[in-house]
């Protein structure tokens, strides 16, 4: 029988934090607060624009190629995993390499090159996503 | 005390924003991990039992909790820190459903444009999802 929780928040009863959720496979576990991806973001950068995002309070234009999301929920520590990709929709010039990481709590870097002329560029379209553990 | 939970949606209080179960299970990411592959320290990790260093550029990555099968997605971003101009690399997996092997190289700008060079990174940020076994 179908069911539905209709529910805000979600807790955990041992700790507030942690509440498993069973594996697809259902032999093991993941932890539901852990697995969830706590930013993302689709970021214009040519001419700066936060198209759509998850969990960004602002982003700093640092300079070409770079620029700074912070959170508008920090994380716990610097110490979370950060990704992203670059790409331009006129001219399809792609990144030629990124240099994405954590900074602090409340923000992290973002970096590309162009790759034809492995300069700093900005692109137009940028996302990026970051997975750890919030404040 | 203990308590388990059975339900194929959830929703918010008022009825609104409908997730079925299946999203929040297949959507989150069942390993996630930042490391310094210069130092072999885990900086923080998700289902993450250890890293082995095979060599320059070249780690592997143990599940606690394995995958279903070898077909899960998996993405890295390595970096050595601000202010180096010279930052491209390549990554490349060899999964199994306990590990997958990430292998990292430094290319020196866009004049580089053959295997580069196998590189420990400063920082590494890697992810996976798909099914957990």
């Amino acid at each position: 029988m179908a069911s539905i929780l209709k529910v805000d928040s979600l807790t955990g009863v041992t700790t507030a934090g942690s509440i498993s959720v069973t594996g697809e496979g259902n032999s093991t576990t993941t932890n539901l607060q852990q697995g969830l991806c706590k930013t993302w973001l689709s970021y214009n950068h040519d001419t700066p624009a936060v198209r759509d995002s998850f969990n960004v309070a602002s982003v700093t234009d640092a300079a070409t190629g770079q620029f700074r999301p912070s959170y508008s929920n920090n994380m716990a520590s610097v110490n979370y995993a950060a990704y992203g990709t670059a790409q331009n929709s006129g001219t399809v010039r792609l990144a030629t390499g990124s240099d994405i990481y954590s900074t602090s709590a409340s923000d992290y870097f973002v970096r590309y090159n162009n790759s034809g002329t492995d300069t700093a560029y900005d692109y137009d379209k940028v996302t990026a996503a970051v997975n750890g553990d919030l404040a | 005390m203990a308590s388990e939970l059975r339900v194929n949606t959830l929703k918010d209080a008022s009825g609104n924003n409908s997730i079925a179960t299946s999203f929040v299970a297949g959507g989150s990411a069942k390993a996630w991990a930042k490391y310094g592959m210069d130092d072999a320290t885990i900086d923080d990790s998700l289902n993450l039992a250890s890293i082995t260093d095979n060599g320059t550029g070249d780690f592997t990555n143990s599940w606690s909790s394995s995958f279903g099968t070898i077909n899960y997605a998996n993405l890295a971003n390595c970096n050595i820190g601000a202010g180096n101009s010279n930052f491209n690399k390549q990554d490349f997996y060899t999964p199994l459903v306990g590990s997958v092997r990430l292998y990292t190289t430094f290319h020196n700008g866009s004049s580089d444009s053959g295997t580069g060079t196998a590189y420990d990174f400063q920082f590494v940020s890697l992810l996976a999802h798909g099914d957990l076994a």
